[in-house]
Parts: C-alpha cells; structure tokens; sequence
C-alpha cells in the first residue's frame, strides 16, 4: 500500500481537515502502480524509482508516477528546509511561511526531466533526490534573498550565462546575437560603485560603443552599433524579468513525442531494471559491510563528537540548534561535526582502498560520503532504538502502536485510520497524540541524560524529536 | 556573524560561508588602482577578497596543517587579475585555484581556459567562491576537478571559459580534502602550447599593451594568448606596459623641471661617436636595412653581452630606433635587465628619445654654464637626466662635461647638489693629473628623490660659480 501511495499521490497543501498536507490519489496512476506491482512484488522503492527514471523520457505515466514520488520527496524537504530557516526569519527581508517554501519545492517537482539531468543511473537514487531537493529549494531562496535592490542593469550583470540563455529560450531567442550581446557587456561592463550596490546605472554611450566594437570583431559580418547592442541587452534585461515570475509547466503537455506513449506495463517491467538491481543489491552489500567497519569507527570518536553526531544524524538538528544547547559558538558545532565527519569519511575511503582495492576519485568520494550519511542515520536511529525506543514502544499498547503504524509507516491519514479501526476519528486523533508525545518524552529524558544538559535546553529540538519518533516508529517497529 | 548571514549558513550548512567585513572590503578597493580598465578591478576586488577569505578559513577553520602558498606570488598576482579571474594556491603538491564571482544565482561554474589548458597554470581542483560585497559575505558553494571541467565542461570559444551546471559541482569540502589524500583525481593531460619567438612575443606585446577597455585576452586566438600569459617576464611586461598610465604624466612632469635655458643635449654638443652597422656606414639606409640594423642591435642588448655593449647599443638605439615599438620593447627590458645603475640611464633615455610618452622614458637636457674666465677658455655644460623609477620616485643624474668634443674638464671644477636650503649633499671635483693639467672628462652625481622636492646644483671653479635651483 505505501509503495501505491508512493507513486500515485499528489500533494493536496492545507485541507479542509487543517492538516498542512493530504495525499490525494490519482486513479490513473494507482491502478498502473498496482499492475507493476503484480508482476514484481518484491521489488522496493529505489528500484521503482529507478525504473521510471529509467522511462520517463519516453513514457508520460513514468514521469507522472516520479513526479508523484518528488513531491514527497519535496513535502519532506521544504518542511526540513523551513525548520532551518524558520529560526531566523526575524532577521531577514524575506519572510517565508511554509506554503512558500512547499511551493517553492513542488515547482521542482514538475520538470522531472531538468531534475534529474544531472543524476548518474549507477548510483543509488534515493540518496540524490532529498539531497538535490533539499539543495535546489535552498538555492531557490538564497536567489530571492539576494535578488532585491536589483536595477536593470544590476539583474543583467548579475546573472549567470546560464540562466540568461535559459529566460532568452523561454521568450522564444533563439539566435545567438543576444547572448553574443551579452558576453561583450560582461566584458567590458563593471560595477562603478566599489561597496557592492547592486542597483547600476546603464552602461554609458562610450561602454556601449566598445562593447559594439568587441561585438562586430566577434561576430563575422557584423556592423552593429551602441544603438543595436542597447536593444539587445534590453532584450536580455525583459527575458530575465519576465522569466523570474514563477510558471508551472503541465506535464502534460512537455517533451513527448505524440503518437508514443505506451501504457507502462506494456513495456518489459525487467528492460533496463535487471542492472539496477545488481548495482543495488551490490550497493547494499557494500552497506553492511561499511556499517560493520563504521560501527568500531564510531565507538573510538570522543563523548562529545559523538553527541554532536547523535544531534545531527539522529534526530537532525541543525548547527546552530546544537550550539544553543551546549552553549558553543556555532562556528564550534560545525567545526567539530565537519572534522569527525571527515575522519570518519578518511577512514571510508581507507577501507575501500584495502577492501575493494580502489583508489577513490572526488566522485567516487561523493558517492561514499552519501552512504557514510546514510549509515550515520542509521547508526544513531538504529542505537536509539535499541538503548531506549523499543522498550517505550512496547510500553505503549498494542492499540497505540496499531495507531502510529498506519499513521507512520503505511502513511494513513486519520479518517481513513478511523474508517479501518471502525473508530472516532477523535479517537484516533487521541490516541496518536498521546503516543507520539509518550514516545517522544521518553526520548528526549534519554538524550537530555545522554549529554547531560539541562532539559529546557532541548525546547528548540521538540519539533525535531517528534519526527524522530515517527521516524523509528516508520522504520524500526514491527506489526 | 550577521543574522542574515546566519539565515543563510542554516539553509546550506554544508557550504562554506565566510563573513566580509566593511574594511576588508576598503582594502580590496585600495588594491584596486592597479589595473587598467573597469572589469579588471572588479576582478580584483572579488579575487582579493576570496583569497583573504580563503586562506582564513584555511588557517583557522579548515583543520589543514599545511601552508598554503600563494602561486606564482603574491606579488604576480595583479598581472594575473588584469587579464583573467581566478587565483591560485599550491597546497603542497596540489593546486587549488579559487574562481569567485558576484552572480546572484549560481546555475553555473565558469572557468576561464588558462586555468585548464594552459599546463603551468592548470589546477587540481576548482572552487566556486560567490562574493556578495553588498552584504558582507562570500560562500564556497562547491568544488570540481580539472578531469571533468576538461570532460565535461561546456567549452565557449568566444569567451575562452569553460562552464559546468551547478549539479555537477561537490558541495562539501571534506570530500576534496579525502579524495586528495587518496590521490583518485588525476588531471587530465594537456599537450604544451605551442612556442613563441622573440619576435612573435614582441608583436603581440606590442598588439596587446595598446589600453582597451576590456581584456587583451579577447582580441587574440586561445594558443597565442596562451603561450604569452605563460611566460611570466612576458606576462608582467604586458602589465607593465598597460597599467602605468600615471607616470604618462611623468615625461610631462619632467618638461615643467626644465626651466628656460635648458636645451636638448644634441643642440650642446657635438654627435657622438656610434657603433658601425654591420656593413653599412650609410646612416640613412632604406627601411628594410634599417630594420635590419635594428634587430642586429637590439641582439646586443641581451643579458650575456658585456655592460659596456649593452649600454653604446642601447645609445646607438636611441638614434636609430625612433618610433620603432621593437625598440621601445627592447629598451624597456634592458630597464629591467640592466646591471649597472650607468645602463638603467641609458636605456632611459634611448627610450626617451624612442618613445617619448613611454611611461618609464626618461628625459635629458643640457644647459651651457658660464663661470667666466675662471675656466680658461673652457666651455662645459651642465645635463640633468630624469627618469622615472617607481610610484613616486624619480632618478636624478647630474653631469658636467666639456661641451667640446674630446676635451676634459678643468682641474678643480667641483660639482655640487644641495638641499633646499643650501647645504652640500653631495660633491665631486675634477683631478688633475700629474702634469696639472685636468684628468677627467666627465663629473657626475646621481641620486633618487620623492615628487616634490626642491634642490640646488652648484658647479664652481675656483672662485666662480653657478647654481640652478631645481622643482621636481
């Protein structure tokens, strides 16, 4: 059921019932999801991401169903992305609710094919959707918080080739005068006022002439003048500003060819996803090897790193929360995080050198540092549970945990939990409540004990706690 | 940390952020005056910041015990920033070079080609540094390395850079600090660039330190541009040539230290003798022997010939060579080469006669001193030669010689520089020899001095004098 949801959902943002998010079905998707299921029931969640990564290009319900999949991914992340931001928002110009930041993440969503771009097929998928969604959302912010103040002038000069051949493409350019325009004001156009304002004056008729000059050397045939070279960085300057206003483009309507959509489970289920799951079988091998090494690695490193991993890992809290806590400079929690990380990630690397007989690139580091987060989560999740959790768990009765595991791990909302259990949905709502709050009591009386602070000190982290509780409640307790 | 700064720190907590305070960024503006045109100094600014940052963060933050050493040196970069951005820094056997910008959206990472093609240049790993002088901070939001900006690097070839998406670049650092002590990344190879002659370096040199508005690196093809910016005399040659306007204002300067009664030193004294050109007593040949004679000269003035060559060939020059750039080229390199304070003079002012608005020629005059009969029918003359030496220095050469050919100075004669209240600096009197008579053919002081100062020179015998008051 959690794999059909997975993949045939979309975000519904603040329903009717008050909840932030509900997951409505999609019908389409739902009964392609259930026929592959049939024909592969064992296979997981990366490798059915995988497969329809694999076919979106030339299949519109592969890329429905990993749209669907993006915007839990996107869900997930904005909210951790808002957490983070949301502790300093007094501070900035740009105040964000969380809508905003969800927007922000299920645009992403829509263009599965620019998502994806840079994704290498050999790798394990999971890993690279929350990271570059997680990346793309803060970057998307960070872009807005320094776009404000900006002339004309200041957008052109202040913005990537890149993005520039995007807004150009966007508002049909497609010749390459404007760009060729472009890289000659960049040439010769600077910045006058030296403290950094990002609002400029226009280019003077003398820039202008030389940026003609340099233009007509560049360009063969050419006999442009200032006047022909202002028009085109006017150009430039509207297809930046209009392109900056946000668009949704229907998947529907993008990049398929007409005439050539086959229903999914027409196409071989096991075309292209036998190599998948060899690199993932493989990959998971790998895993529990480097968690056997990983687990002494870890058992070595000071009571301090280890708490600060705990913090970070475990319940994901971020640097400056940390600091707060044990009453350090940021600057120190990061220091020390960064550091025992990189030790640990030497010693990864180390292990492949003599174990795998590999001498490891920056990419192939990139890879191992994914799985070392991974297997840092795991650990502390995994530690947690075992110190603490599951003996709360089974403390909580059998009708709480039935509660939190459809609301955790199958995903349920409370009407449909209260439609199964023949229940209230006050009820539920109750009884999901005070178990979650049981369970993150116990939890947050063992970290307190653990790093022996003062327990209004871990305040800030409740929200952070509670996620942790469904969390292990979602991967760790059993029917 | 500033609060917005710190909103920014927890969005991307993985990246490098690094405050910019307001003087840092006054003294990256200092450091400004030294280039030539607009986008050098903002590539300057951004390159000054990013490496003050980085070297920081290297020391304090980064948990690396090595030095860092800034390549070539700290005192090459500004020749490095006025033709391209980027900074390099060799950290032990690995060089990392640093490309800031000041984009606001980071959809991409431009390299400019030297830092990749040229081999010397090439590094081992890449950081992207954005710079926000507008709020006070530079982050470094990831990294790559030279194999996949040379693999998979959009190459544009009117730009010469070459550009990776932002998702192809590494966020954290801690993965190039690991992948460099496993030695995994190899850059790729690069065949060399081709060689330049003398004279194909001299040409584009020539082409090149002409002041344009944007980078000289743009008006040439990759390979030539290339193989010149390598050679580091070259390269600081082109800077030189392009980034020294103020001292334009120095050969007018000069002009205004000559008061009336100064002439050329031509109009003084009589020619003086030349070195034969090879094969030719003519001196008036026809342009292509001229050339000739030219090229054949300015062979003796490379660093293996005797100083005496060096320096009559650098005067043979000054005569022959006027408006010719080969020999502007070539005399300012003796400037540079010279070995003996008597040559740097020469040079100086061959190339004021060559090259009179070259911002390092020098300028001569003579004036003729009358001390009466004292002097026994003797007519000497007095030259003041000036030439620029830095900033705001200058040098200053004060000879007295016999306006006749071949004839030396009384004995006795004493050449004075005074300060601006009259007191003796320095002195140097004419010898006698042993039948009394005078035995020098030629007195001299030379001294260097800051704009703005006043002087006197006094030349007497015995009981005669002549004194000039001098305003530089």
């Amino acid at each position: 059921m959690a794999m059909i949801e997975m993949f045939s959902t979309h975000a519904k943002i603040n329903d009717s019932n008050g909840h932030l998010i509900s997951w409505i079905p999609d019908r389409e998707l739902e009964v392609n999801m259930i026929a592959l299921l049939q024909s592969d029931p064992n296979s997981n969640e990366e490798s059915w991401a995988q497969y329809f990564v694999s076919n979106f290009d030339t299949n519109l319900l592969a890329s429905k169903h990993i749209s669907a999949y993006l915007e839990r991914v996107a869900v997930n992340a904005a909210q951790r992305v808002h957490r983070r931001l949301r502790n300093f928002q007094q501070y900035t110009q740009h105040q964000y609710e969380i809508f905003d930041v969800l927007q922000i993440g299920l645009l992403i969503t829509c263009t599965p094919q620019r998502f994806f771009k840079t994704f290498n097929q050999k790798r394990p998928l999971k890993n690279f959707v929350h990271t570059t969604m997680e990346r793309k959302i803060d970057e998307i912010l960070c872009q807005q918080m320094g776009q404000k103040r900006l002339s004309d002038w200041g957008l052109l000069r202040y913005t990537t080739q890149k993005l520039l051949q995007e807004a150009l493409h966007d508002q049909g350019y497609r010749q390459p005068q404007h760009l060729l325009a472009y890289k000659c004001f960049r040439a010769i156009y600077a910045p006058q006022k030296t403290t950094g304002q990002r609002s400029l004056q226009p280019p003077t008729d003398k820039q202008l002439q030389e940026m003609a000059n340099l233009y007509n050397m560049k360009a063969s045939d050419s006999t442009a003048d200032q006047t022909h070279i202002h028009q085109l960085l006017s150009e430039c300057v509207q297809a930046l500003r209009k392109y900056q206003k946000i668009r949704i483009d229907s998947i529907d309507v993008s990049g398929y060819r007409e005439g050539y959509s086959p229903h999914l489970s027409d196409i071989d289920p096991l075309c292209g996803f036998q190599e998948g799951s060899l690199i993932i079988k493989e990959r998971i091998l790998l895993s529990s090897q480097l968690m056997d090494s990983l687990s002494k690695f870890l058992q070595q490193i000071d009571q301090s790193t280890d708490n600060y991993l705990l913090l970070r890992y475990g319940v994901q809290a971020v640097y400056a929360s940390i600091a707060r806590i044990f009453n350090v400079d940021g600057t120190t929690i990061y220091r020390r995080c960064r550091l025992g990380k990189r030790t640990l990630l030497s010693q990864v690397a180390e292990w492949a050198n003599v174990q795998l007989h590999i001498t490891a690139s920056s990419e192939m580091i990139e890879e191992m540092n994914a799985l070392l987060d991974e297997c840092l989560i795991h650990y502390y999740q995994d530690l947690t549970f075992r110190l603490v959790f599951k003996q709360a768990w089974q403390q909580l009765g059998q009708q709480r945990q039935i509660l939190l595991r459809l609301r955790y791990f199958w995903l349920k909302n409370e009407a449909a939990i209260a439609h199964e259990l023949q229940l209230d949905e006050s009820q539920v709502r109750s009884g999901l409540e005070s178990g979650t709050q049981e369970l993150a009591a116990v939890l947050r009386n063992w970290i307190q004990q653990r790093l022996t602070v003062p327990s209004n000190l871990l305040n800030p982290l409740a929200e952070e706690i509670l996620d942790f509780v469904k969390t292990l409640t979602a991967k760790y307790t059993t029917p | 940390m500033s609060n917005t700064l710190t909103a920014l720190t927890s969005l991307n907590p993985d990246q490098i952020w690094v405050e910019v305070s307001l003087l840092q960024i006054e003294q990256a503006v200092a450091s400004e005056q030294k280039y030539s045109y607009d986008v050098a100094r903002s590539i300057a600014l951004n390159n000054y910041l990013a490496l003050d940052a980085f070297l920081n963060w290297l020391k304090i933050e980064s948990g690396i015990d090595e030095q860092p050493k800034v390549w070539p040196s700290l005192d090459s970069l500004p020749s490095i920033w006025e033709f391209v951005n980027g900074t390099a820094i060799d950290l032990g056997n690995t060089r990392i070079v640093l490309i800031p910008s000041d984009e606001i959206d980071t959809q991409e990472f431009c390299v400019p080609a030297e830092w990749i093609d040229i081999p010397t240049w090439a590094g081992d790993y890449y950081l992207a540094v954005q710079v926000n002088t507008e709020d006070h901070w530079l982050r470094i939001w990831g990294y790559t390395t030279h194999q996949k900006l040379k693999q998979a690097g959009q190459y544009d070839k009117l730009s010469y850079t070459y550009s990776l998406e932002q998702d192809f670049l590494i966020e954290d650092l801690n993965i190039m600090w690991v992948a460099r002590s496993q030695g995994g990344d190899r850059k790729v190879a690069l065949s060399s660039l081709p060689r330049l002659s003398q004279v194909q370096a001299e040409g584009l040199l020539a082409q090149l330190s002409q002041k344009s508005h944007y980078s000289p690196r743009l008006k040439v093809d990759f390979e030539q541009w290339g193989a010149l910016i390598e050679n580091e005399k070259w390269r600081q040659h082109l800077y030189d040539q392009r980034t020294q306007p103020v001292l334009v204002h120095w050969s007018q300067r000069f002009e205004n230290i000559f008061t009336l009664g100064w002439q050329a030193v031509e109009d003084v004294f009589a020619p003086s003798e030349i070195i034969p050109v090879l094969g030719s007593k003519n001196l008036e040949p026809e342009k292509d022997a001229n050339q000739k004679a030219i090229a054949s000269i300015i062979s003796l003035l490379g660093p293996h010939h005797d100083e005496l060559l060096r320096r009559q060939a650098a005067g043979v020059l000054g005569k022959i060579g006027v408006g010719n750039s080969q020999v502007s080229i070539a005399l300012t390199e003796l400037l540079h080469t010279a070995r003996e304070e008597k040559t740097r003079w020469q040079a100086a002012m061959s190339l004021g006669k060559v090259d009179p608005n070259n911002p390092q020629a020098g300028c001569q005059k003579a004036k003729l001193v009358d001390l009466g009969m004292q002097l026994g029918g003797h007519s000497i003359a007095l030259i003041m030669a000036v030439m620029p030496k830095s900033d705001n220095e200058i040098g200053i050469l004060l000879q007295v010689q016999s306006s006749e050919v071949q004839k030396n100075l009384p004995p006795g004669l004493k050449l004075r520089l005074l300060s601006e209240s009259d007191e003796i600096i320095k002195e140097i009197e004419t010898r006698r020899d042993a039948t009394g008579r005078g035995k020098d053919d030629c007195i001299q002081l030379a001294f260097g001095c800051s704009q703005g100062t006043r002087f006197g020179i006094k030349v007497t015998c015995n009981n005669a004098s002549f004194t000039e008051s001098i305003a530089t």
